[in-house]
């Protein structure tokens, strides 16, 4: 039973990265310019030059055969050549993901482990000061760009001199922050959704109160909406941490991303593109297993 | 009139919703149930039929005990009951007896749910006895309610509030509009099941509905409601053959016009 859920799973995993990575090599190729944009108006570079170099770089390849050919060094490891490095996209790529991974991980723990309880709390004592001031405050932080909070933590960190730029605790704040209002608030609102469940009422008509009202019938119908947002905040927090690292001056895929844009550095685009994919996948992946765990009904696959 | 008292009786019973606002400190609202007088003798069913928001449901809720009347008494067997004895004497089932069950549950934990702040479990051999009683075979009771049918619902939902009730005494049963998400044959199953139980488990029962459909057939007697009183009260027959207010002329027209739509008429069991 459960590898075949699992097995389904993963197959569609595949299939979205399969479609996200033909998507990517398609806009990127009808976006304007390419890596020699700069080199083709230089007057003391020669056409036979520039021709040379295309050749070199495989830039007049039809895209079809593009995108083969990357297919094959992916299947190496090696995710094609960066142009302005000269070196494969793999070893640019796994220091780099590996700090943006750092940052996500902490801040992915640290803002469902302030969500949850104050979710749940704001929801027990509806309309009461915590539930009012957790609302006020999310509301505001919902109102903030990313952008405008990481600028705001930054200048704060300047201005105090306690926390060095380039810590890793202030995009860590930073993402805790953007991502704290919509998880409380989903939090908050998948429970009070709950209590209204006629199971819920029917077990307090019974007399079931108190924590086991809240472990047996509460927590366990709200797990189903929250399994799934835990999936999805895995992937909004790497979207916003390329972001804010770009910022903050953290050497994740941020800043790498950023320049490979800039440069139209095809296969080095493409490799953060993907990378996040993965994340994505991988994120939505870790919460339908996390709804398998959580519900018996998919278990016994109703 | 009786010798025998009323197990419940129901005297002058309001219900007002209030709205809490940000501004103004109570805004009180029309009263859900305006002075409702009632009595319902051991064994004996009474339907309440009334259009939606004529207060029947908040009725049944107050009877219940899941919900705390504005003023007036409720008595039971003579006495007003303990909020927590209440639900050991008169049982709730809910508009949608499916729903009211936790779909994670097997279905001898959802039978045991009364149970459960009394620190009780039933023994196996007692919930397969208590779900054979509703019709349920003994090979359910390891299956999650939510893999039940309609019917399957239904009827371990009354084997729910059965559980909840003492044995051995008069108790009351409400049927908050319980049949009405269930297709005809089911229901028919269930008021069978319901009438055959009425005797060994000394059951009365108090029918909530919005027409008149089932009331006219098992029913000792039908209280039309209206805007949150009780306009009317007579036995099926003399309703059908003589309606007084205005709305139970409807409810009756509504009635005789859906009979004749029904290939098969009337048929179906007295009243009790």
């Amino acid at each position: 039973m459960f590898k075949r859920y699992l097995l389904r799973r993963l197959l569609h995993a595949v299939l979205l990265l399969a479609g996200v990575s033909v998507l990517s090599f398609v806009l990127l190729e009808l976006a304007p310019g390419d890596f020699l944009g700069e080199a083709r108006i230089n007057p003391q570079l020669s056409a036979s030059t520039i021709a040379a170099l295309q050749e070199q770089y495989g830039l007049n390849q039809s895209l079809p055969h593009k995108y083969l050919s990357w297919l094959g060094s992916v299947t190496k490891g090696s995710f094609g050549v960066s142009f302005s490095y000269n070196l494969p996209v793999s070893t640019l790529l796994w220091p780099r993901a590996r700090k943006t991974l750092q940052l996500t991980l902490a801040s992915l723990f640290l803002s469902w482990l302030i969500a949850l309880p104050l979710g749940v709390l704001s929801a027990g004592r509806r309309g009461g000061w915590l539930d009012r001031g957790t609302s006020l405050v999310t509301s505001l932080l919902l109102g903030l760009p990313d952008l405008v909070l990481a600028c705001l933590v930054l200048f704060l960190a300047v201005r105090t001199g306690w926390f060095r730029t380039g810590h890793p605790i202030l995009p860590i704040t930073v993402l805790v922050l953007a991502a704290l209002p919509l998880l409380v608030r989903h939090v908050r609102s998948a429970l009070l959704d709950v209590a209204q469940q006629p199971h819920v009422r029917a077990a307090r008509a019974h007399g079931i109160h108190g924590m086991q009202l809240w472990f047996q019938w509460l927590l366990p119908a709200a797990a189903n909406p929250l399994a799934s947002l835990f999936g999805l905040s895995i992937a909004g927090l790497i979207s916003s941490s390329l972001l804010v690292e770009t910022i903050l001056g953290w050497p994740g895929l941020g800043p790498l991303f950023l320049e490979a844009i800039a440069a139209r550095d095809f296969y080095l685009v493409i490799g953060p593109v993907m990378l996040s994919a993965v994340f994505l996948v991988a994120g939505v992946l870790i919460g339908d297993l996390l709804l398998y765990l959580v519900d018996p009904r998919i278990r016994t696959g109703i | 009139m009786h010798n025998d008292p009323a197990l419940l009786r129901v005297e002058r019973l309001t219900k007002t919703y209030s709205r809490r606002s940000w501004l103004a400190a109570r805004h009180p609202e029309m009263p859900a149930v305006a002075g409702v007088d009632l009595e319902l003798r051991a064994k004996h069913c009474l339907a309440i039929v009334g259009a939606s928001g004529s207060g029947k449901s908040t009725l049944a809720r107050c009877i219940a005990g899941l919900e705390q009347p504005t003023s007036g008494r409720i008595q039971f067997a003579g006495r007003e009951l303990h909020a927590a004895m209440i639900h050991r004497r008169i049982q709730l089932i809910f508009q949608d007896p499916g729903a009211s069950l936790n779909p994670r549950f097997r279905v001898a934990e959802a039978l045991e749910e009364p149970l459960v702040i009394h620190g009780k479990n039933f023994g196996r051999e007692e919930t397969v006895e208590r779900l054979r009683q509703v019709g349920l075979a003994e090979s359910m009771a390891e299956r999650l309610t939510s893999q039940l049918s309609g019917g399957q619902k239904a009827r371990l939902a009354l084997a729910r509030a059965l559980a909840a009730l003492d044995q051995g005494h008069p108790n009351i049963l409400i049927l908050d509009e319980s049949l009405a998400s269930l297709d005809l044959s089911v229901q028919a199953q269930m008021v069978n099941l319901l009438l055959d139980l009425r005797k060994p488990r000394q059951l009365a029962y108090i029918l909530i509905a919005h027409d008149l459909s089932l009331a006219l057939h098992w029913a000792g007697e039908i209280a039309v409601m209206y805007q949150g009183q009780i306009v009317e009260r007579n036995t099926p027959h003399m309703l059908l053959a003589d309606p007084r207010h205005p709305h139970t002329k409807q409810l009756v027209a509504a009635s005789l016009e859906k009979e004749s739509l029904t290939t098969e008429g009337g048929g179906g069991r007295p009243g009790v």
